[in-house]
Protein backbone atom coordinates (compact mmCIF):
# COMPACT_ATOMS: atom_id res chain seq x y z
CA UNK A 1 0.00 0.00 0.00
CA UNK A 2 1.06 3.56 -0.71
CA UNK A 3 3.21 4.74 2.20
CA UNK A 4 2.39 8.36 1.36
CA UNK A 5 -1.10 8.19 2.85
CA UNK A 6 -1.48 10.83 5.55
CA UNK A 7 -1.88 9.94 9.19
CA UNK A 8 -5.36 11.13 10.13
CA UNK A 9 -5.64 10.15 13.79
CA UNK A 10 -8.93 9.32 15.45
CA UNK A 11 -12.36 9.75 13.93
CA UNK A 12 -15.99 8.83 14.26
CA UNK A 13 -18.63 7.67 11.82
CA UNK A 14 -20.75 10.73 11.02
CA UNK A 15 -24.36 10.46 12.10
CA UNK A 16 -26.72 13.42 11.89
CA UNK A 17 -27.63 13.56 15.63
CA UNK A 18 -24.05 14.48 16.54
CA UNK A 19 -23.63 17.21 13.91
CA UNK A 20 -23.64 20.24 16.20
CA UNK A 21 -21.63 18.52 18.89
CA UNK A 22 -18.96 17.74 16.33
CA UNK A 23 -18.62 21.46 15.69
CA UNK A 24 -18.50 22.16 19.42
CA UNK A 25 -15.86 19.46 19.92
CA UNK A 26 -13.70 20.02 16.88
CA UNK A 27 -10.44 19.28 18.66
CA UNK A 28 -11.54 15.81 19.73
CA UNK A 29 -12.27 14.42 16.28
CA UNK A 30 -9.59 14.31 13.57
CA UNK A 31 -11.70 12.95 10.75
CA UNK A 32 -15.17 11.72 9.89
CA UNK A 33 -16.31 8.74 7.92
CA UNK A 34 -19.46 9.36 5.91
CA UNK A 35 -21.68 6.62 4.50
CA UNK A 36 -21.32 7.37 0.79
CA UNK A 37 -24.71 5.82 0.01
CA UNK A 38 -26.45 8.55 2.02
CA UNK A 39 -25.25 11.14 -0.50
CA UNK A 40 -26.06 9.37 -3.77
CA UNK A 41 -29.29 10.80 -5.20
CA UNK A 42 -29.54 12.86 -2.02
CA UNK A 43 -31.85 15.86 -1.69
CA UNK A 44 -30.36 19.35 -1.77
CA UNK A 45 -30.46 19.72 2.01
CA UNK A 46 -28.43 16.55 2.49
CA UNK A 47 -25.86 17.75 -0.04
CA UNK A 48 -25.60 21.06 1.81
CA UNK A 49 -24.84 19.05 4.94
CA UNK A 50 -22.08 17.28 3.04
CA UNK A 51 -20.72 20.59 1.78
CA UNK A 52 -20.63 21.91 5.34
CA UNK A 53 -18.87 18.78 6.61
CA UNK A 54 -16.35 18.76 3.77
CA UNK A 55 -15.43 22.39 4.44
CA UNK A 56 -14.73 21.70 8.07
CA UNK A 57 -13.55 18.11 8.46
CA UNK A 58 -11.44 15.53 6.65
CA UNK A 59 -14.00 13.13 5.23
CA UNK A 60 -13.48 9.49 4.33
CA UNK A 61 -16.32 7.99 2.28
CA UNK A 62 -17.44 4.50 3.23
CA UNK A 63 -19.50 2.70 0.58
CA UNK A 64 -21.92 -0.11 1.33
CA UNK A 65 -23.67 -1.18 -1.85
CA UNK A 66 -20.95 -1.38 -4.48
CA UNK A 67 -21.03 -5.16 -4.06
CA UNK A 68 -17.48 -5.85 -5.14
CA UNK A 69 -18.04 -9.60 -4.82
CA UNK A 70 -20.85 -9.79 -7.39
CA UNK A 71 -20.01 -12.17 -10.23
CA UNK A 72 -21.88 -10.11 -12.88
CA UNK A 73 -19.72 -7.09 -12.13
CA UNK A 74 -20.48 -3.83 -10.36
CA UNK A 75 -23.60 -1.80 -11.08
CA UNK A 76 -22.32 0.86 -13.48
CA UNK A 77 -25.05 3.33 -12.53
CA UNK A 78 -24.17 3.08 -8.85
CA UNK A 79 -20.47 3.21 -9.66
CA UNK A 80 -20.96 6.38 -11.70
CA UNK A 81 -22.68 8.16 -8.82
CA UNK A 82 -20.18 6.89 -6.29
CA UNK A 83 -17.27 7.95 -8.50
CA UNK A 84 -18.72 11.45 -8.85
CA UNK A 85 -19.06 11.75 -5.08
CA UNK A 86 -15.68 10.30 -4.09
CA UNK A 87 -13.76 12.14 -6.80
CA UNK A 88 -15.42 15.41 -5.79
CA UNK A 89 -14.55 14.90 -2.11
CA UNK A 90 -11.03 13.82 -3.05
CA UNK A 91 -10.41 12.05 0.29
CA UNK A 92 -7.08 10.52 1.35
CA UNK A 93 -8.76 7.12 0.81
CA UNK A 94 -12.21 5.55 0.71
CA UNK A 95 -13.50 2.14 1.72
CA UNK A 96 -15.81 -0.74 0.80
CA UNK A 97 -16.40 -4.21 2.17
CA UNK A 98 -15.08 -7.61 1.18
CA UNK A 99 -18.62 -8.77 0.55
CA UNK A 100 -21.51 -8.73 -1.87
CA UNK A 101 -24.91 -7.09 -1.52
CA UNK A 102 -26.33 -8.02 -4.92
CA UNK A 103 -26.58 -11.33 -6.75
CA UNK A 104 -28.34 -12.16 -10.00
CA UNK A 105 -29.63 -8.58 -10.15
CA UNK A 106 -31.32 -8.91 -6.76
CA UNK A 107 -30.46 -6.58 -3.88
CA UNK A 108 -29.85 -8.69 -0.78
CA UNK A 109 -30.10 -5.74 1.59
CA UNK A 110 -27.11 -6.57 3.75
CA UNK A 111 -23.42 -7.37 3.51
CA UNK A 112 -22.99 -11.06 2.69
CA UNK A 113 -19.71 -12.95 2.99
CA UNK A 114 -18.04 -14.28 -0.14
CA UNK A 115 -17.21 -17.93 -0.59
CA UNK A 116 -13.55 -18.12 0.41
CA UNK A 117 -12.34 -19.46 -2.91
CA UNK A 118 -9.80 -18.38 -5.53
CA UNK A 119 -12.63 -17.90 -8.01
CA UNK A 120 -14.43 -15.45 -5.70
CA UNK A 121 -11.11 -13.66 -5.22
CA UNK A 122 -10.70 -13.34 -8.99
CA UNK A 123 -14.19 -11.88 -9.39
CA UNK A 124 -13.53 -9.45 -6.58
CA UNK A 125 -10.23 -8.39 -8.04
CA UNK A 126 -11.76 -7.83 -11.48
CA UNK A 127 -14.45 -5.62 -9.96
CA UNK A 128 -11.91 -3.61 -7.99
CA UNK A 129 -9.96 -3.06 -11.20
CA UNK A 130 -13.07 -1.66 -12.90
CA UNK A 131 -13.81 0.58 -9.92
CA UNK A 132 -10.24 1.94 -9.86
CA UNK A 133 -10.69 3.11 -13.44
CA UNK A 134 -13.49 5.43 -12.30
CA UNK A 135 -12.56 6.38 -8.73
CA UNK A 136 -9.19 8.04 -8.28
CA UNK A 137 -8.52 8.08 -4.49
CA UNK A 138 -7.18 4.76 -3.14
CA UNK A 139 -9.67 2.11 -2.04
CA UNK A 140 -9.24 0.15 1.18
CA UNK A 141 -11.18 -3.02 1.94
CA UNK A 142 -13.01 -3.92 5.14
CA UNK A 143 -13.50 -7.36 6.67
CA UNK A 144 -17.10 -8.13 7.65
CA UNK A 145 -18.85 -10.36 10.16
CA UNK A 146 -20.45 -13.60 9.06
CA UNK A 147 -22.81 -15.96 10.78
CA UNK A 148 -23.01 -18.85 8.33
CA UNK A 149 -19.86 -20.37 6.89
CA UNK A 150 -20.31 -20.92 3.15
CA UNK A 151 -19.30 -24.50 2.31
CA UNK A 152 -16.42 -25.19 -0.04
CA UNK A 153 -14.02 -22.69 1.52
CA UNK A 154 -10.48 -23.09 0.23
CA UNK A 155 -8.96 -20.89 2.89
CA UNK A 156 -9.49 -19.30 6.29
CA UNK A 157 -10.99 -15.82 6.65
CA UNK A 158 -7.59 -14.27 7.31
CA UNK A 159 -6.08 -16.07 4.33
CA UNK A 160 -8.92 -14.92 2.10
CA UNK A 161 -8.60 -11.28 3.21
CA UNK A 162 -4.83 -11.48 2.69
CA UNK A 163 -5.28 -13.00 -0.75
CA UNK A 164 -7.82 -10.35 -1.82
CA UNK A 165 -5.56 -7.56 -0.58
CA UNK A 166 -2.65 -9.09 -2.45
CA UNK A 167 -4.58 -9.57 -5.70
CA UNK A 168 -6.15 -6.11 -5.72
CA UNK A 169 -3.20 -4.21 -4.28
CA UNK A 170 -5.64 -2.42 -1.95
CA UNK A 171 -5.04 -1.43 1.64
CA UNK A 172 -7.11 -2.84 4.48
CA UNK A 173 -9.70 -1.34 6.75
CA UNK A 174 -9.49 -3.78 9.61
CA UNK A 175 -12.63 -3.81 11.70
CA UNK A 176 -11.29 -5.16 14.98
CA UNK A 177 -14.81 -5.54 16.35
CA UNK A 178 -15.76 -7.68 13.35
CA UNK A 179 -12.64 -9.81 13.91
CA UNK A 180 -13.54 -10.27 17.53
CA UNK A 181 -17.21 -10.96 16.72
CA UNK A 182 -16.32 -13.68 14.20
CA UNK A 183 -13.81 -15.18 16.61
CA UNK A 184 -16.42 -15.39 19.38
CA UNK A 185 -19.19 -16.72 17.14
CA UNK A 186 -17.02 -19.31 15.39
CA UNK A 187 -14.72 -20.22 18.23
CA UNK A 188 -11.29 -19.16 16.99
CA UNK A 189 -8.56 -16.87 18.29
CA UNK A 190 -8.82 -13.39 16.74
CA UNK A 191 -5.20 -12.54 17.49
CA UNK A 192 -4.10 -15.60 15.48
CA UNK A 193 -5.48 -13.79 12.39
CA UNK A 194 -2.77 -11.19 12.83
CA UNK A 195 -0.16 -13.82 11.96
CA UNK A 196 -1.78 -14.31 8.55
CA UNK A 197 -3.11 -10.86 7.62
CA UNK A 198 -0.73 -8.55 5.72
CA UNK A 199 -0.25 -6.03 8.50
CA UNK A 200 1.74 -3.66 6.32
CA UNK A 201 -1.43 -3.10 4.27
CA UNK A 202 -3.58 -1.99 7.19
CA UNK A 203 -4.52 1.67 6.75
CA UNK A 204 -7.51 2.19 9.01
CA UNK A 205 -9.32 0.45 11.86
CA UNK A 206 -12.97 0.35 12.83
CA UNK A 207 -14.07 -0.37 16.35
CA UNK A 208 -17.43 -0.48 18.13
CA UNK A 209 -19.35 -2.44 20.72
CA UNK A 210 -22.03 -5.00 19.97
CA UNK A 211 -24.45 -7.05 22.00
CA UNK A 212 -25.29 -10.72 22.50
CA UNK A 213 -28.59 -12.09 21.26
CA UNK A 214 -29.54 -15.74 21.78
CA UNK A 215 -25.93 -16.65 22.32
CA UNK A 216 -24.69 -14.87 19.21
CA UNK A 217 -22.55 -11.74 19.32
CA UNK A 218 -24.07 -9.07 17.04
CA UNK A 219 -21.96 -6.16 15.77
CA UNK A 220 -24.73 -3.64 16.37
CA UNK A 221 -22.45 -0.64 16.92
CA UNK A 222 -24.63 0.34 19.83
CA UNK A 223 -22.63 -0.27 22.99
CA UNK A 224 -19.30 0.38 24.71
CA UNK A 225 -16.28 -1.27 23.14
CA UNK A 226 -15.38 -4.44 25.06
CA UNK A 227 -11.95 -4.93 26.62
CA UNK A 228 -11.10 -7.76 24.22
CA UNK A 229 -11.51 -5.37 21.28
CA UNK A 230 -9.26 -2.80 22.93
CA UNK A 231 -6.62 -5.48 23.43
CA UNK A 232 -6.93 -6.58 19.81
CA UNK A 233 -6.68 -2.97 18.66
CA UNK A 234 -3.47 -2.58 20.64
CA UNK A 235 -2.00 -5.68 19.00
CA UNK A 236 -2.92 -4.43 15.51
CA UNK A 237 -1.63 -0.90 16.04
CA UNK A 238 1.63 -2.32 17.43
CA UNK A 239 2.24 -4.20 14.16
CA UNK A 240 0.51 -2.16 11.45
CA UNK A 241 1.24 1.35 10.10
CA UNK A 242 -2.30 2.46 10.99
CA UNK A 243 -3.24 5.93 9.67
CA UNK A 244 -6.63 6.25 11.28
CA UNK A 245 -8.85 4.62 13.91
CA UNK A 246 -12.58 5.17 13.73
CA UNK A 247 -15.43 4.57 16.15
CA UNK A 248 -18.68 3.35 14.60
CA UNK A 249 -21.89 4.07 16.46
CA UNK A 250 -25.26 3.40 14.88
CA UNK A 251 -27.60 2.55 17.75
CA UNK A 252 -28.20 4.14 21.17
CA UNK A 253 -26.34 7.20 20.01
CA UNK A 254 -25.49 9.16 23.17
CA UNK A 255 -24.26 12.77 23.33
CA UNK A 256 -20.84 12.98 21.72
CA UNK A 257 -19.27 13.77 25.08
CA UNK A 258 -20.10 10.24 26.22
CA UNK A 259 -18.14 8.81 23.28
CA UNK A 260 -15.10 11.02 23.64
CA UNK A 261 -13.38 8.79 26.25
CA UNK A 262 -13.37 5.93 23.68
CA UNK A 263 -11.88 8.23 21.06
CA UNK A 264 -9.28 9.35 23.55
CA UNK A 265 -8.42 5.74 24.42
CA UNK A 266 -7.94 4.93 20.72
CA UNK A 267 -5.84 8.06 20.29
CA UNK A 268 -3.66 6.98 23.17
CA UNK A 269 -3.10 3.55 21.59
CA UNK A 270 -1.99 5.25 18.37
CA UNK A 271 0.33 7.53 20.34
CA UNK A 272 1.82 4.62 22.22
CA UNK A 273 3.01 3.11 18.93
CA UNK A 274 3.92 6.49 17.41
CA UNK A 275 1.27 6.37 14.72
CA UNK A 276 0.58 10.06 15.43
CA UNK A 277 1.41 12.76 17.98
CA UNK B 1 -26.97 77.35 -33.77
CA UNK B 2 -26.39 73.71 -32.74
CA UNK B 3 -28.08 72.65 -29.55
CA UNK B 4 -25.84 71.40 -26.67
CA UNK B 5 -25.84 67.57 -26.42
CA UNK B 6 -28.19 67.06 -23.39
CA UNK B 7 -30.75 69.38 -24.95
CA UNK B 8 -30.40 67.49 -28.21
CA UNK B 9 -31.03 64.18 -26.44
CA UNK B 10 -34.07 65.58 -24.64
CA UNK B 11 -35.34 66.89 -27.93
CA UNK B 12 -34.78 63.54 -29.67
CA UNK B 13 -36.60 61.68 -26.86
CA UNK B 14 -39.61 63.99 -26.99
CA UNK B 15 -39.77 63.49 -30.75
CA UNK B 16 -40.54 59.75 -30.39
CA UNK B 17 -44.23 59.01 -30.94
CA UNK B 18 -46.18 57.84 -27.95
CA UNK B 19 -46.72 54.11 -28.61
CA UNK B 20 -43.09 53.79 -29.76
CA UNK B 21 -41.93 55.78 -26.80
CA UNK B 22 -43.26 53.10 -24.43
CA UNK B 23 -41.07 50.54 -26.18
CA UNK B 24 -38.12 52.90 -26.02
CA UNK B 25 -38.82 53.59 -22.35
CA UNK B 26 -38.90 49.88 -21.55
CA UNK B 27 -35.54 49.41 -23.26
CA UNK B 28 -34.16 52.46 -21.50
CA UNK B 29 -35.17 51.07 -18.09
CA UNK B 30 -33.54 47.72 -18.84
CA UNK B 31 -30.38 49.54 -19.96
CA UNK B 32 -30.31 51.52 -16.68
CA UNK B 33 -30.74 48.26 -14.71
CA UNK B 34 -27.88 46.64 -16.59
CA UNK B 35 -25.67 49.65 -16.08
CA UNK B 36 -26.46 49.65 -12.36
CA UNK B 37 -25.76 45.94 -12.12
CA UNK B 38 -22.41 46.38 -13.84
CA UNK B 39 -21.54 49.22 -11.46
CA UNK B 40 -22.51 47.20 -8.40
CA UNK B 41 -20.65 44.08 -9.44
CA UNK B 42 -17.52 46.07 -10.06
CA UNK B 43 -17.60 47.22 -6.44
CA UNK B 44 -18.50 43.90 -4.77
CA UNK B 45 -15.55 42.48 -2.90
CA UNK B 46 -17.46 39.68 -1.20
CA UNK B 47 -17.18 36.99 -3.82
CA UNK B 48 -15.78 33.53 -3.23
CA UNK B 49 -16.41 30.85 -0.67
CA UNK B 50 -12.90 30.55 0.78
CA UNK B 51 -12.75 31.26 4.49
CA UNK B 52 -16.32 30.16 5.22
CA UNK B 53 -15.23 27.43 7.63
CA UNK B 54 -17.03 27.32 10.95
CA UNK B 55 -14.48 28.57 13.50
CA UNK B 56 -13.35 26.15 16.20
CA UNK B 57 -14.23 28.81 18.78
CA UNK B 58 -16.98 30.94 17.29
CA UNK B 59 -17.47 34.41 18.78
CA UNK B 60 -21.19 34.64 19.63
CA UNK B 61 -21.05 38.46 19.69
CA UNK B 62 -19.56 38.65 16.25
CA UNK B 63 -22.23 36.31 14.89
CA UNK B 64 -24.96 38.28 16.66
CA UNK B 65 -23.67 41.47 15.10
CA UNK B 66 -23.59 39.89 11.66
CA UNK B 67 -27.14 38.68 12.13
CA UNK B 68 -28.72 41.76 13.52
CA UNK B 69 -26.28 44.53 14.38
CA UNK B 70 -25.81 46.38 17.63
CA UNK B 71 -29.17 45.54 19.18
CA UNK B 72 -28.56 41.83 18.77
CA UNK B 73 -25.22 42.18 20.54
CA UNK B 74 -27.02 44.05 23.33
CA UNK B 75 -29.61 41.28 23.67
CA UNK B 76 -26.88 38.66 23.78
CA UNK B 77 -24.87 40.55 26.37
CA UNK B 78 -27.93 40.91 28.58
CA UNK B 79 -28.69 37.20 28.20
CA UNK B 80 -25.13 36.30 29.13
CA UNK B 81 -25.34 38.43 32.28
CA UNK B 82 -28.64 36.78 33.15
CA UNK B 83 -27.23 33.34 32.49
CA UNK B 84 -24.21 33.98 34.68
CA UNK B 85 -26.47 35.11 37.49
CA UNK B 86 -25.59 38.83 37.49
CA UNK B 87 -29.02 39.93 36.31
CA UNK B 88 -32.38 38.45 37.09
CA UNK B 89 -36.04 38.77 36.31
CA UNK B 90 -37.84 41.50 38.23
CA UNK B 91 -41.34 40.97 39.59
CA UNK B 92 -44.02 41.89 37.07
CA UNK B 93 -45.19 45.46 37.00
CA UNK B 94 -48.35 46.77 35.43
CA UNK B 95 -51.80 45.53 36.04
CA UNK B 96 -54.43 43.24 34.66
CA UNK B 97 -53.84 41.90 31.21
CA UNK B 98 -50.56 43.70 30.54
CA UNK B 99 -47.56 42.37 32.47
CA UNK B 100 -44.26 44.08 31.81
CA UNK B 101 -41.10 42.04 32.02
CA UNK B 102 -38.10 43.80 33.57
CA UNK B 103 -34.69 42.69 34.70
CA UNK B 104 -32.35 44.06 37.30
CA UNK B 105 -29.20 43.27 39.28
CA UNK B 106 -29.25 40.07 41.31
CA UNK B 107 -28.43 40.50 45.00
CA UNK B 108 -25.29 39.17 46.55
CA UNK B 109 -23.33 38.86 43.31
CA UNK B 110 -20.10 40.77 42.96
CA UNK B 111 -19.39 42.12 39.48
CA UNK B 112 -15.62 41.93 40.03
CA UNK B 113 -15.20 39.12 37.48
CA UNK B 114 -16.96 41.01 34.72
CA UNK B 115 -15.04 42.70 31.94
CA UNK B 116 -15.07 46.49 31.88
CA UNK B 117 -17.68 46.52 29.13
CA UNK B 118 -19.87 43.98 30.91
CA UNK B 119 -19.57 46.01 34.13
CA UNK B 120 -20.79 49.11 32.35
CA UNK B 121 -23.76 47.23 31.00
CA UNK B 122 -24.39 45.62 34.38
CA UNK B 123 -24.38 49.04 36.07
CA UNK B 124 -27.37 50.08 33.98
CA UNK B 125 -29.50 47.61 35.90
CA UNK B 126 -29.32 49.24 39.34
CA UNK B 127 -33.06 49.70 38.83
CA UNK B 128 -35.37 47.28 36.98
CA UNK B 129 -35.28 47.97 33.23
CA UNK B 130 -37.77 47.04 30.57
CA UNK B 131 -36.87 46.00 27.03
CA UNK B 132 -37.21 49.43 25.45
CA UNK B 133 -35.12 51.10 28.14
CA UNK B 134 -32.44 48.46 27.71
CA UNK B 135 -32.35 48.93 23.95
CA UNK B 136 -32.21 52.69 24.44
CA UNK B 137 -29.17 52.42 26.69
CA UNK B 138 -27.08 49.30 26.12
CA UNK B 139 -26.42 49.66 22.36
CA UNK B 140 -24.80 53.04 23.00
CA UNK B 141 -22.57 51.59 25.70
CA UNK B 142 -21.35 48.78 23.46
CA UNK B 143 -20.99 51.01 20.38
CA UNK B 144 -17.19 51.02 20.25
CA UNK B 145 -17.04 47.23 20.78
CA UNK B 146 -19.53 46.85 17.93
CA UNK B 147 -17.45 49.12 15.71
CA UNK B 148 -14.59 46.65 16.13
CA UNK B 149 -16.88 43.73 15.25
CA UNK B 150 -18.18 45.60 12.22
CA UNK B 151 -14.67 46.34 10.94
CA UNK B 152 -13.73 42.68 11.38
CA UNK B 153 -16.84 41.50 9.53
CA UNK B 154 -16.25 44.01 6.74
CA UNK B 155 -12.64 42.90 6.41
CA UNK B 156 -13.81 39.29 6.06
CA UNK B 157 -16.32 40.29 3.42
CA UNK B 158 -19.37 39.36 5.52
CA UNK B 159 -20.70 42.91 5.80
CA UNK B 160 -20.65 45.56 3.11
CA UNK B 161 -18.39 48.48 3.96
CA UNK B 162 -20.23 51.77 4.53
CA UNK B 163 -18.51 53.34 1.50
CA UNK B 164 -19.85 50.57 -0.71
CA UNK B 165 -23.37 51.09 0.59
CA UNK B 166 -23.08 54.84 -0.07
CA UNK B 167 -21.81 54.07 -3.56
CA UNK B 168 -24.81 51.85 -4.18
CA UNK B 169 -27.21 54.46 -2.87
CA UNK B 170 -25.65 56.98 -5.23
CA UNK B 171 -26.10 54.54 -8.10
CA UNK B 172 -29.74 53.92 -7.14
CA UNK B 173 -30.58 57.60 -6.80
CA UNK B 174 -28.93 58.58 -10.10
CA UNK B 175 -30.55 55.66 -11.94
CA UNK B 176 -33.92 56.45 -10.37
CA UNK B 177 -33.70 60.11 -11.43
CA UNK B 178 -32.86 59.04 -14.97
CA UNK B 179 -35.87 56.72 -15.14
CA UNK B 180 -38.23 59.32 -13.65
CA UNK B 181 -37.01 62.22 -15.79
CA UNK B 182 -37.16 60.34 -19.11
CA UNK B 183 -40.67 59.14 -18.26
CA UNK B 184 -41.61 62.66 -17.11
CA UNK B 185 -40.67 64.11 -20.50
CA UNK B 186 -43.60 62.31 -22.07
CA UNK B 187 -46.10 62.58 -19.27
CA UNK B 188 -47.87 65.63 -20.75
CA UNK B 189 -48.12 64.01 -24.18
CA UNK B 190 -49.36 60.77 -22.61
CA UNK B 191 -52.02 62.79 -20.81
CA UNK B 192 -53.35 63.98 -24.16
CA UNK B 193 -53.51 60.37 -25.37
CA UNK B 194 -55.70 59.35 -22.46
CA UNK B 195 -55.50 57.85 -18.99
CA UNK B 196 -54.33 54.39 -20.20
CA UNK B 197 -51.13 55.82 -21.67
CA UNK B 198 -50.49 57.74 -18.43
CA UNK B 199 -51.11 54.62 -16.34
CA UNK B 200 -48.74 52.53 -18.47
CA UNK B 201 -46.07 55.21 -18.33
CA UNK B 202 -46.34 55.62 -14.57
CA UNK B 203 -46.40 51.86 -14.05
CA UNK B 204 -43.26 51.44 -16.13
CA UNK B 205 -41.59 54.21 -14.14
CA UNK B 206 -42.54 52.53 -10.86
CA UNK B 207 -41.25 49.14 -12.05
CA UNK B 208 -38.03 50.78 -13.24
CA UNK B 209 -37.41 52.53 -9.92
CA UNK B 210 -38.42 49.46 -7.87
CA UNK B 211 -36.05 47.28 -9.88
CA UNK B 212 -33.25 49.73 -9.18
CA UNK B 213 -34.14 49.69 -5.52
CA UNK B 214 -33.80 45.91 -5.40
CA UNK B 215 -30.52 46.10 -7.24
CA UNK B 216 -28.88 49.01 -5.53
CA UNK B 217 -30.00 49.22 -1.93
CA UNK B 218 -28.07 46.21 -0.87
CA UNK B 219 -28.34 44.58 2.50
CA UNK B 220 -25.50 45.27 4.83
CA UNK B 221 -24.89 41.56 4.96
CA UNK B 222 -23.13 40.46 1.78
CA UNK B 223 -23.91 37.27 -0.12
CA UNK B 224 -20.77 35.86 1.45
CA UNK B 225 -22.02 36.94 4.87
CA UNK B 226 -25.34 35.21 4.29
CA UNK B 227 -23.55 32.04 3.20
CA UNK B 228 -21.41 32.18 6.32
CA UNK B 229 -24.41 32.68 8.60
CA UNK B 230 -26.21 29.86 6.81
CA UNK B 231 -23.26 27.55 7.49
CA UNK B 232 -23.16 28.56 11.16
CA UNK B 233 -26.89 27.96 11.51
CA UNK B 234 -26.59 24.57 9.83
CA UNK B 235 -23.61 23.57 11.96
CA UNK B 236 -25.31 24.51 15.22
CA UNK B 237 -28.84 23.54 14.25
CA UNK B 238 -29.19 21.17 17.20
CA UNK B 239 -28.57 24.01 19.63
CA UNK B 240 -31.62 25.71 18.20
CA UNK B 241 -33.88 22.84 19.14
CA UNK B 242 -32.56 22.29 22.60
CA UNK B 243 -29.82 24.57 23.83
CA UNK B 244 -30.38 23.38 27.40
CA UNK B 245 -29.30 19.87 26.49
CA UNK B 246 -25.87 21.30 25.75
CA UNK B 247 -25.52 23.06 29.07
CA UNK B 248 -22.94 20.55 30.17
CA UNK B 249 -20.60 22.25 27.74
CA UNK B 250 -19.89 25.00 30.22
CA UNK B 251 -22.90 27.09 29.30
CA UNK B 252 -21.17 28.54 26.27
CA UNK B 253 -23.30 26.49 23.90
CA UNK B 254 -26.40 28.32 25.05
CA UNK B 255 -24.79 31.72 24.60
CA UNK B 256 -23.59 30.56 21.22
CA UNK B 257 -27.11 29.42 20.34
CA UNK B 258 -28.47 32.89 21.12
CA UNK B 259 -25.64 34.43 19.10
CA UNK B 260 -26.35 32.23 16.09
CA UNK B 261 -30.15 32.10 16.16
CA UNK B 262 -31.31 34.92 18.40
CA UNK B 263 -33.26 34.89 21.66
CA UNK B 264 -36.08 32.87 20.12
CA UNK B 265 -34.09 29.73 20.96
CA UNK B 266 -34.88 30.47 24.58
CA UNK B 267 -38.60 29.93 23.99
CA UNK B 268 -38.79 26.55 25.72
CA UNK B 269 -36.24 27.32 28.41
CA UNK B 270 -36.27 28.97 31.82
CA UNK B 271 -35.21 32.18 30.06
CA UNK B 272 -38.33 32.38 27.88
CA UNK B 273 -39.30 35.62 29.67
CA UNK B 274 -36.47 37.35 27.81
CA UNK B 275 -38.42 36.74 24.60
CA UNK B 276 -41.38 38.59 26.10
CA UNK B 277 -39.05 41.36 27.26
CA UNK B 278 -37.84 42.04 23.72
CA UNK B 279 -41.30 41.64 22.23
CA UNK B 280 -42.55 44.26 24.64
CA UNK B 281 -39.66 46.50 23.60
CA UNK B 282 -40.83 46.23 20.00
CA UNK B 283 -44.37 46.97 21.07
CA UNK B 284 -43.26 50.01 23.05
CA UNK B 285 -41.15 51.28 20.21
CA UNK B 286 -44.06 50.70 17.90
CA UNK B 287 -41.67 50.26 15.04
CA UNK B 288 -41.50 47.61 12.37
CA UNK B 289 -37.76 47.33 12.71
CA UNK B 290 -38.10 46.19 16.28
CA UNK B 291 -40.92 43.75 15.63
CA UNK B 292 -40.53 40.06 16.08
CA UNK B 293 -40.51 39.39 12.39
CA UNK B 294 -38.03 42.08 11.49
CA UNK B 295 -34.29 42.01 11.50
CA UNK B 296 -32.58 42.59 14.74
CA UNK B 297 -35.55 41.28 16.61
CA UNK B 298 -33.69 38.25 17.71
CA UNK B 299 -36.03 35.94 15.89
CA UNK B 300 -34.59 32.65 14.75
CA UNK B 301 -35.34 33.62 11.20
CA UNK B 302 -33.00 36.52 11.74
CA UNK B 303 -32.09 38.27 8.61
CA UNK B 304 -33.21 35.48 6.42
CA UNK B 305 -36.34 37.61 6.15
CA UNK B 306 -34.32 40.42 4.71
CA UNK B 307 -32.07 38.55 2.35
CA UNK B 308 -33.49 40.29 -0.64
CA UNK B 309 -31.38 43.30 0.07
CA UNK B 310 -33.73 45.72 1.71
CA UNK B 311 -30.83 47.84 2.79
CA UNK B 312 -32.42 48.54 6.12
CA UNK B 313 -31.98 45.07 7.46
CA UNK B 314 -29.17 42.59 7.14
CA UNK B 315 -26.50 44.16 9.25
CA UNK B 316 -29.08 46.04 11.26
CA UNK B 317 -27.57 49.23 12.46
CA UNK B 318 -24.08 47.91 12.06
CA UNK B 319 -23.17 50.64 9.69
CA UNK B 320 -23.67 53.35 12.25
FE1 LIG C 1 -16.94 -1.58 10.20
Amino acid sequence: MDKALPSLGVGIGYREPILSELFLRRGSVDFLEIVADHYLDAPREKMKELELLSENFILVPHAINLSLGTAEGVDEDYLGKLAALVNWLDPPWWSEHIAFTRAGGVEIGHLSPLPRTRQAGDVFSRNVERVSERIHPPLILENITWLVDIPGAEMSEAQFVASVADQTGCGLLLDVTNMYTNAVNHGFDASAMLEVLPMDRVVQLHFAGGHTQEGVLIDSHGYATPDEVWDLMGSVVARAPVKGILLERDENIPPLDALLPELEQAREIGRRYRRWD
Amino acid sequence: MRKPLPTAIVFAVTEIDMPHFLLFYGMFIVAVWMGARFWLRAGDSSKGVAGLEVPAEPDPYKIAYLRGGREEVARLMVFKLVRRGYLKRAPWTGSGFLKWEKIFQAEGVSPQYLSELESRVYNQFNVPRGGKEILDRVPNIIQSHCNGLRRELEREGFLSPSELIQRDWFCGVVGGLMVVSVGGLKLAEAWQQGPISVAILILMGIVGVAGLGLLCFRAKMTIRGRRYLDRLQRAFVHLKNGPESHMHEGGDAMVLAVGVFGVSVLAETEYAYLNSLWEQASYEKGSVAGGTTGCGSGGAGGCGMCDGGCGICGGGDGGD
